[in-house]
């Protein structure tokens, strides 16, 4: 047999061990490094077979006696310009200075502290910890003769640029939105709260990903037992990966079957660093540009932090506004159901009139005319985010004007009825919060068919059966409904109005137990005192 | 950890638990017989109420530890204490289903005549049933925010009726002496004394030391807005009109227009106040289910859920021939059913504690 085959056996044979070890629950951490290069290099082999993406690169110390070492990197995840300068360079011209030195020196901690000139380096001859490393963007370097390796931070692949927010737009107020890199997100709430009180634990969270995950807080704020609730409903968590950070909503949420949101997704910095800033922790996942932010309560949902940096009666306008378009887009198409079938005489009589004289000719009953018109309409806005940009406006043009137009003119629906369809919708896009516009799109049709069964005693109980379960639930411990039930008329400042900053002078106090001052007290902002010049 | 309602909820809860029907049929029982001196026998009841709520409050915060059934087997013996239990217990279940059943009627001849009754009563009790399994704290943050949107309506009703009111229907006071108004008063008393469940949201009431102050003001507040609304009606009205409605405050919503756009306001009447029903059968409902845990000595009331809701609707569906049974029996009957349960069993319950000094380590002690 020549040689290479032996070495080819003996990489199969230690590679059918360790599949073998990895089915009988072998720990890779438990798996330690050898002295022998080979043995090590066989290790990561044997690991990472059929992965091409793995480079191996076998060079040469020119010590007193040539000493062999490898560098091993996974392409694509690092910056192949470090590698070549800061790692290899100095690595091959090593031999001017291990002369002088001699051999009886650590090599490797001699490397990581005078010859490697990358900013982080961890030092360790666990395979499963260099493993990690390495998928993660890091630089290995193995010596023979060693049971110790390097793992240097390389880390540089493709990223989204910070970008405009989408989802979360305001006309006056900063713009940047979170990307997906984790290291960014971080650094862009800590750009704007440049404090040490600012903690960012890390941890990861997926057996396969092993996504980054980050428990962002404001110490001395945010109460210890909140954070301590949200790490340990974190380490709870086990699942294979973790992608768009809402398979953690869902186990870290209290109710998980409920379907009103008890998470805030948020794509804002500045939303999020003010969350934090009243006591609230946020949770970080690499690979997402949704921030999450835990405790919520359900009328944070009709709060835009435009409210914030425009004035005071804007702002407050605009709440009340969005809290009447909030409730519209839930009950007017049951409005428009039970007042046409059963409660015609709610309505003065002209008005009356020209209603019915619109659905006469309509062959359906109003509840079926109504279902079919929203029905129609959620497709209609599935369709316009599913397809292409370029397509979408097409079928907008179609759905909206050729269908709408026709069906009235057919005689299908009524012409009331399309209004009350286009308002609803204009409605529904008047919540800030994207999650809680797809309950509201989704308790529609119950109450809808309740309206067009019950009337109003069918619109009041599906009502009331939503008070009674949103007062039931509790995010991370906080009534859902607060501050209106339980009531606390001291936090109604910031709810349905806005008070003015000055007027603010404490934290929201569901969250907040200790340092609950915001700013000291002060008086009113107001034009200097003339002195002198009258007197 | 336990739960607990705040003072608020506690004043809320009780409000909420006597408003929706007093404020539906005082009037109408109330004018048939006192004419236009109602107002007159609902203070008298307001006094009443305060007498109810200080011996309820007593008895209950004698023994702060102990439910009411614990209480009653404490003072006269397990099996009279549990007697007295099962009497109350068939009272909340008769009188619940009668509510329960006030509701259907309301709606089956008022708006929805051709949708049968139980389509309406296994609604609402499947609600309460609902809010109970979520335990009294669902039941004390939801009145939280139904009873201001309820009063809210209810001054809106009354300021939009200020422009027809006639004081003169106020006159003359009392034409026919006292009797008719005391007897008048009746009907009111025992509405009033449904705040005697008071005594079993005492154990869960975070800051017992006010429960006097607070029940005593929910007891007067209802006097307050039910005083205004009998006033309104028959100043709107007249005193003999009235007395022939079944539901005035309906006659009423119905009479008043809202600038000319909105028409019979009823149906919004009836809205707030089928979730104002609503919350009074879930308040007697939960009552119930704690009444029969103590019965059979359970610790958790939520096995008995299902079972009492069957209770409920069958109750309230075989129990009546139809609604002119139902008001009969409420004027004639219903003080006779109700007085030993609201006034003369925890009198005697506290004089028994007293003549025998029993008590527990009372709130008025330990606070000093």
């Amino acid at each position: 047999l020549k040689p290479k085959s032996v070495k080819k056996l003996k990489l199969e044979k230690r590679k059918n061990e360790i599949i073998a070890n990895l089915e009988a629950g072998e720990n890779v951490r438990e798996v330690y490094l050898n002295t022998d290069l080979d043995y090590n290099l066989d290790l990561f082999k044997s690991y990472l077979h059929n992965c091409s993406d793995v480079i191996y690169r076998e060079i040469e110390l020119e010590l007193s006696q040539p000493v062999r070492a490898c560098i091993i990197y996974v392409d694509g995840l690092v910056n192949n310009d470090t590698i070549d300068r800061y790692i290899l360079l100095p690595l091959l011209e090593l031999r001017f200075k291990a002369d002088q030195v001699g051999e009886s020196i650590d090599l490797i901690t001699e490397l990581k502290d005078k010859i490697l000139a990358v900013n982080e380096i961890i030092q360790t001859g666990t395979l499963g910890e260099l493993l990690d490393s390495l998928l993660t963007g890091s630089t290995i370097v193995l010596v023979d003769g060693f049971s110790l390796a390097l793992a240097c931070t390389t880390k540089g692949w493709e990223d989204r640029p910070v970008t405009e927010n989408t989802t979360e737009t305001v006309v006056r107020g900063p713009r940047e939105a979170f990307v997906e890199n984790i290291r960014t997100n971080t650094a862009l709430l800590r750009r704007r709260l440049k404090t040490h009180r600012l903690k960012i634990e890390t941890m990861l969270i997926g057996r396969e990903s092993k996504t980054e995950t980050a428990i962002v807080y404001m110490e001395g704020i945010a109460s210890e037992e909140m954070v301590e609730e949200v790490r340990k409903r974190l380490k709870r968590i086990e699942i294979d990966s973790t992608f768009g950070g809402g398979e953690i909503e869902e186990f870290i949420s209290d109710n998980p079957y409920s379907i009103f949101p008890q998470v805030r997704a948020s794509e804002r910095p500045d939303s999020v660093a003010s969350d934090l800033l009243s006591g609230r922790v946020a949770i970080i996942t690499d690979g997402t540009p949704i921030v999450l932010v835990v405790p919520v309560i359900f009328l944070q949902f009709i709060q835009s932090s435009e409210d914030y940096y425009q004035g005071i009666y804007y702002g407050s306008l605009l709440r009340l506004l969005r809290l009447a378009a909030f409730f519209l887009t839930l009950t007017l198409p049951s409005l428009y159901v039970a007042i046409t079938t059963f409660h015609h005489g709610m309505l003065p009589s002209p008005l009356y009139l020209s209603v019915a004289a619109g659905r006469e000719g309509v062959p359906f009953p109003a509840l079926l005319e109504a279902l079919l018109m929203e029905f129609t309409f959620e497709i209609l806005k599935e369709a316009g985010v599913r397809l292409p940009k370029a397509v979408g406006q097409t079928v907008s043009i179609v759905g909206a004007l050729v269908v709408g137009e026709s069906a009235v003119r057919a005689g299908l629906v009524s012409p009331l009825m399309v209004i009350v369809v286009s308002l609803t919708a204009i409605f529904s896009f008047v919540i800030p919060n994207y999650s809680v516009a797809i309950t509201i799109r989704f308790l529609r049709f119950p109450l809808m068919i309740l309206a067009g069964t019950l009337g109003f005693f069918g619109l009041t109980w599906g009502l009331l059966l939503l008070l009674f379960r949103m007062v039931s639930l509790r995010s991370f411990g906080v009534p859902y409904f607060s501050p209106l039930a339980p009531l606390n008329l001291e936090s109604w400042k910031d709810i349905f109005v806005r008070a003015p900053w000055f007027r603010m002078r404490k934290r929201p106090y569901l969250f907040v137990r200790d340092n609950v001052n915001r700013m000291p007290k002060m008086e009113t902002p107001q034009p200097p005192k003339k002195s002198g010049e009258e007197k | 950890m336990k739960e607990q309602i705040s003072n608020r909820q506690f004043l809320f809860v009780l409000i909420l638990l006597v408003i929706p029907t007093v404020i539906m049929y005082v009037g109408g029982i109330g004018a048939s017989m006192a004419k236009e001196n109602v107002w007159i026998s609902v203070q008298i009841a307001s006094l009443f109420a305060v007498l109810i709520i200080y011996i309820n409050v007593k008895l209950g915060l004698r023994f702060p530890n102990s439910d009411f059934g614990q209480i009653c087997r404490l003072l006269t013996g397990k099996w009279f204490g549990s007697l007295i239990i099962l009497y109350y217990s068939f009272w909340q279940l008769f009188t619940g289903s009668t509510i329960l059943r006030e509701a259907g009627e309301l709606m089956t001849t008022g708006v929805m005549r051709e949708t049968p009754l139980v389509v309406f009563l296994a609604m609402i009790i499947f609600l309460a049933a609902l809010a109970s399994y979520w335990g009294v704290e669902v039941i004390a943050r939801s009145s939280e925010v139904i009873l201001p949107v309820i009063i809210i309506f209810l001054i809106t009703l009354w300021a939009l009726s200020v422009p027809n009111l006639d004081l003169a229907n106020l006159k003359p006071v009392l034409a026919d002496g006292w009797i008719p108004v005391i007897r008048a008063s009746l009907p009111s008393i025992v509405f009033r004394g449904e705040l005697f469940m008071l005594i079993f949201f005492l154990p869960q009431l975070r800051d017992k030391v006010k429960a006097n102050r607070i029940s005593q003001w929910a007891g007067q507040i209802i006097g307050l807005l039910l005083t205004i609304n009998v006033v309104t009606q028959i100043a709107f009205f007249g005193a003999v009109e009235v007395g022939r409605m079944v539901i005035p405050t309906m006659t009423h919503a119905e009479s008043i227009e809202f600038f000319g756009v909105l028409e019979r306001v009823e149906i919004i009447l009836i809205a707030f106040w089928i979730t104002g029903i609503t919350m009074k059968v879930t308040i007697f409902f939960y009552v119930n289910l704690l009444l029969l845990a103590q019965l059979f000595g359970l610790k958790n009331y939520r096995s008995l859920i299902l079972p009492t809701a069957l209770l409920y609707f069958v109750f309230s569906v075989v129990q009546f021939e139809n609604s002119l049974d139902l008001r009969n029996f409420i004027a004639n009957y219903f003080f006779l059913f109700s007085l030993p349960v609201e006034f003369l069993i925890p009198l005697m319950l506290l004089i028994i504690a007293l003549i025998r000094k029993k008590e527990e380590n009372s709130i008025e002690k330990e606070t000093g």
